[in-house]
């Protein structure tokens, strides 16, 4: 298999508003190396987002490709898209994004649903594997609400991982966590990656960024340095 | 965890608005529910009392409406129009027995009661009448009352107390077996001293007339309007045209209820749009984590279908309960007087029940379809980033 997971090529993302045009990618071009840790940075505003979103599927750019394991992931149905995400991609987000109706394990269990991998009791325990995992095995039960913020990541984390993706983009995971949460969800993201896990952040936190393996440094939708 | 099981969890974790669309489906169902009920019961009940009245044919006077027909099913109050000798040039035709009545009211402790003049003897034999307590009437020209079983039981009668009509003191002859028709909640006097005490000289209201050979009915028809300056119509025919005015009577029901129904199918698209609205960031996230479009949109009207099972469910429940409690306190008018007094059996209709059920669901997946579409169509980057 090619030593690239993903790749982006001349990507191109405008925004059509009924009066403005915002470009905000233009024109990326980039390869991360399988099981890399590696940094987007750059102000904000600049298409660091936008860069990830696509990168994951999440949107489609306006012109360019991105491949991951050489299949063009832009010319995939939204349909085949969705099943990418559930088996090949963990998203984490800056605020958690967990399904607030649901307790944590659910949280975890739902991710496995869509991916359609094995049935409920399987789900279930991997739930409480990754929990455990992730030391949370005492808030199995504990919905969003009842967690604190650095809590809620890790299950967001645990959800990531619920398919056992090779991929993980984080955009910037550790952006709402007070300082002793931070070091927690950190220690957590650097053994994924010390497992093989391709990790991709998009940080403005330079702890993350001194241990990134490679760094892509976005400016007006460019990159310019790497 | 299942596709099922979120939607139950989507549904209760916001119970304040759940509860509000659950109560509009419900209410309009039960609504559809009981008007529907009854509507179908006033019909049974039209045909009841047809049956009951034991007539073949009916003689009213020339140019009744359909309005005074059914009175003559209900027992209420009608103008005293046909003179005696026509009854008895009636009467004197061979092949059918004929009985007049002159429906006339009074009131006791405040209540309306029908007061029947009827001719004792013929009465007894047209009907089969016989007497529970007391006796019968034992002269045409008797100065006392025979009641019907449900008057009795309503305000207490014991033999021999005594009923005031028109400021005249009657004893209570005797009481009749109960009949199951609107002849239970009656009093009956002798038809010469009803008319004497309502001043309507030799009147009747209408003839109930039997006929022995029912084959030849358009016949007896055809002689009794050759006999006679009257109308007549057939037992068939009252009972067509009485329940063509239940019908309408029906249909608006049927209407109202449906209007209850739209405004409940438009709570749901309201609730499930605002839905979308405030869980857009759910949807992204939904998507984020694998799920499809189909399976968005399987989501949210799955959700909507729920309100409609649960609603419908709770909603049949509540409409049949309604019907049977509430249809004896109906006020009293030309229609509803049917179900007055008697033991008016809410028609448990299985049809009714799965059907309705069946409608409200139907009703919510209708109206949980664009709202649904609208929440599958948001792309993940857009709900996701949504704040």
């Amino acid at each position: 298999m090619n030593d690239t997971v993903i790749k982006t090529e001349n990507l191109i993302k405008t925004y059509n508003t009924s009066k403005v045009k915002t470009h905000a990618l233009r024109g990326v071009s980039l390869e991360v190396p399988r099981g890399s840790f590696s940094c987007i940075i750059g102000p904000s505003g600049h298409g660091k987002s936008t860069l990830m979103h696509l990168m994951g599927g999440l949107d489609r750019p306006t012109e360019g490709r991105v491949l991951i394991d050489d299949l063009d992931i832009t010319e995939l149905s939204n349909s085949a898209l969705a099943e990418l995400r559930a088996k090949k991609i963990g998203f984490i987000f800056q605020f958690f994004n967990l399904l607030r109706n649901l307790t944590a394990e659910e949280n975890i269990e739902a991710a496995m649903m869509f991916s359609k991998n094995g049935n409920s009791k399987a789900h279930k325990e991997r739930a409480k594997e990754l929990l455990s995992l992730l030391g949370l095995s005492d808030k199995l039960k504990a919905k969003p609400s009842e967690l604190s913020g650095g809590q809620q990541q890790r299950v967001a984390i645990a959800r990531a991982l619920a398919n056992d993706p090779e991929i993980l983009l984080m955009d910037e995971p550790t952006g709402n966590l007070d300082s002793e949460s931070e070091s927690e969800v950190l220690e957590h993201i650097f053994k994924l990656h010390k497992e093989g896990k391709t990790i991709v952040i998009v940080t403005h936190n330079g702890e993350i960024a001194k241990e990134a393996e490679m760094i892509f440094e976005i400016r007006d939708g460019k990159v310019v340095n790497r | 965890m299942n596709i099922s099981k979120l939607v139950l969890r989507n549904i209760t974790g916001r119970k304040g608005r759940f509860i509000f669309t659950l109560l509009g489906i419900t209410i309009g169902i039960a609504s559809f529910v009981t008007l529907l009920s009854l509507g179908s019961s006033l019909k049974d009940e039209v045909k009841r009392q047809a049956g009951e009245l034991g007539a073949n044919l009916v003689v009213t006077p020339k140019g009744w409406c359909a309005y005074e027909q059914i009175s003559v099913l209900t027992g209420e109050q009608l103008p005293e129009a046909i003179p005696f000798d026509e009854v008895k040039k009636i009467s004197a035709l061979k092949g059918l027995k004929a009985v007049p009545y002159l429906t006339e009211k009074t009131a006791y402790k405040n209540s309306p009661v029908p007061v029947i003049g009827i001719l004792p003897e013929e009465m007894k034999v047209f009907k089969g009448w016989e007497t529970g307590s007391g006796s019968y009437f034992a002269e045409q020209n008797e100065r006392a009352v025979v009641i019907g079983s449900g008057i009795a039981q309503q305000f207490k009668f014991n033999l021999q107390d005594e009923i005031t009509i028109r400021g005249e003191r009657f004893p209570v002859k005797g009481i009749l077996i109960e009949t199951g028709s609107k002849d239970d909640i009656a009093v009956f006097i002798p038809l010469s001293v009803a008319q004497k005490l309502y001043g309507v000289g030799d009147k009747v209201s209408f003839i109930a007339i039997k006929v022995d050979d029912i084959s030849k009915i358009d016949e007896y028809i055809q002689k009794i309007q050759d006999t006679s300056n009257v109308a007549v119509v057939s037992d068939k025919q009252l009972l067509k045209s009485v329940l063509s005015i239940v019908g309408t009577v029906s249909l608006t029901l049927q209407l109202i209820a449906v209007v209850a129904i739209l405004a409940a199918a438009f709570g749901i698209i309201n609730t499930m749009m605002t839905a979308i609205h405030e869980r857009k960031r759910e949807i992204g996230i939904l998507q984020a984590i694998g799920a499809k479009q189909t399976t968005v949109f399987n989501i949210f009207l799955l959700e909507s279908g729920l309100y409609g099972l649960l609603g419908g469910i709770i909603g049949v429940g509540i409409g049949l309960a309604f019907s049977s409690v509430a249809a004896p306190y109906i006020s009293q008018n030309e229609f509803t007087a049917f179900m007055k007094g008697s033991s008016l059996a809410v028609n448990f209709d299985l049809r009714l029940v799965f059907g309705s059920i069946f409608f409200s669901l139907f009703i919510s997946l209708i109206s949980g379809f664009y709202p649904a579409w609208r929440a599958s169509r948001l792309t993940p980057v857009e709900a996701i980033n949504y704040e």
